[in-house]
């Protein structure tokens, strides 16, 4: 299960911390299954990554896996950003038992490098959309740097899964320098229309990425949650 | 920034987890066949087996920052209902696909 994706500017740093004292947990009686049985062993690597993982079960003198959360390694899309996804394993097992966590809290941190441009405010007009609706974005960005155009896109997510549904290019805008011009935004309209069906019923998480003009790598980006009815 | 707590009841199977957890999350060198990849599987298979089945709701929470080069969020992730069962039903028509995970993971619901 993803709990967390983000397309982040390279040099992005990642920090996540369990709230340990927010987060319940119970242990159970379980014994772990041979999945091979269950689903075939056509694939064998699937039969040696469950046989090691009984192993691991097994000759763990604490609940396996050690930490409930993985980052998935790093992809680096087109564009010069990085993709991070954060898993959550809320079940850990020892040889006849298995920790359920009841509640999992997690404190996660982007901190972006310093590019000039930085994401100030990002919203939409609702929270709640129809599927032919048009959704606003509202983008504020402040420049400390010369005055500079960049181009804007827009990710849909699946909230839950962090699943890529589409990416659309919105628009774009001059961002002038803060001390002279103050802060930049601009209204972006989005027509649901346009977009995939398979949106219909969720939740989405929107991620804004501001991309350099005319390298094309990503500056900043931001995310907001709605759902699509 | 929407500071609004947006919650998610969710039917996951634990299985999912468990799988993820089994060290199989890799790469897939070629595109899956889903079709292959699917199995069903009959309630006799399924004996002496037990499942974990459960409900989720997530909640994410923007946190507002002052310092623009920092986006926080608080993620809430409760489990509101479990129950195991050693002659459940599982649903193998879905199938997950998101992110890289394309492999054929169980998802569906316990019984």
């Amino acid at each position: 299960m993803f709990v967390e994706t983000q397309a982040l500017p390279i040099g992005t740093k990642t920090k996540i911390e369990v709230d340990e004292s927010s987060s319940t947990n119970t242990i159970i009686d379980f014994k772990y299954p041979r999945m091979c049985e269950l689903i075939g062993c056509a694939d064998a690597e699937i039969e040696e990554c469950n046989d090691d993982f009984l192993n691991k079960i097994n000759s763990s003198p604490d609940f396996y896996p050690q930490e409930i959360y993985k980052t998935t390694p790093m992809i680096v899309s087109s564009g010069g950003a990085k993709e991070e996804n954060i898993a959550l394993y809320l079940i850990q097992f020892k040889s006849d038992k298995a920790k359920l966590w009841t509640k999992v809290v997690l404190d996660i941190q982007y901190q972006y490098p310093d590019n000039a441009i930085l994401f100030i405010n990002l919203s939409t007009d609702k929270q709640e959309y129809l599927r032919n609706d048009k959704i606003d974005v509202n983008i504020t960005l402040a420049n400390k740097g010369y005055t500079k155009a960049v181009d804007i896109s827009a990710i849909f997510r699946d909230l839950i899964t962090g699943e890529e549904i589409t990416d659309i290019t919105i628009g774009s805008m001059g961002v002038g320098n803060e001390d002279l011009i103050g802060l930049s935004s601009g209204i972006y309209t989005i027509d649901l229309q346009n977009i995939p069906e398979r949106l219909k019923g969720k939740m989405i998480q929107l991620e804004i990425l501001i991309y350099n003009c005319p390298s094309g790598n990503v500056i900043t980006s931001r995310t907001t949650i709605f759902e699509i009815q | 920034m929407m500071d609004k707590k947006i919650k998610i009841g969710l039917t996951i199977l634990l299985i999912t987890g468990i799988i993820l957890s089994s060290g199989c999350v890799q790469e897939p060198t070629t595109e899956p066949n889903i079709e292959q990849q699917t199995k069903n599987i009959s309630k006799d298979e399924l004996k002496g087996i037990t499942f974990l089945c459960g409900d989720f709701e997530i909640t994410k929470i923007p946190i507002e920052s002052h310092n623009p080069t920092i986006q926080s969020k608080k993620i809430i992730i409760k489990l509101v209902n479990y129950s195991t069962t050693e002659n459940g039903t599982i649903d193998m028509g879905s199938i997950w696909t998101g992110g890289r995970f394309n492999r054929p993971i169980l998802a569906g619901v316990c019984l």
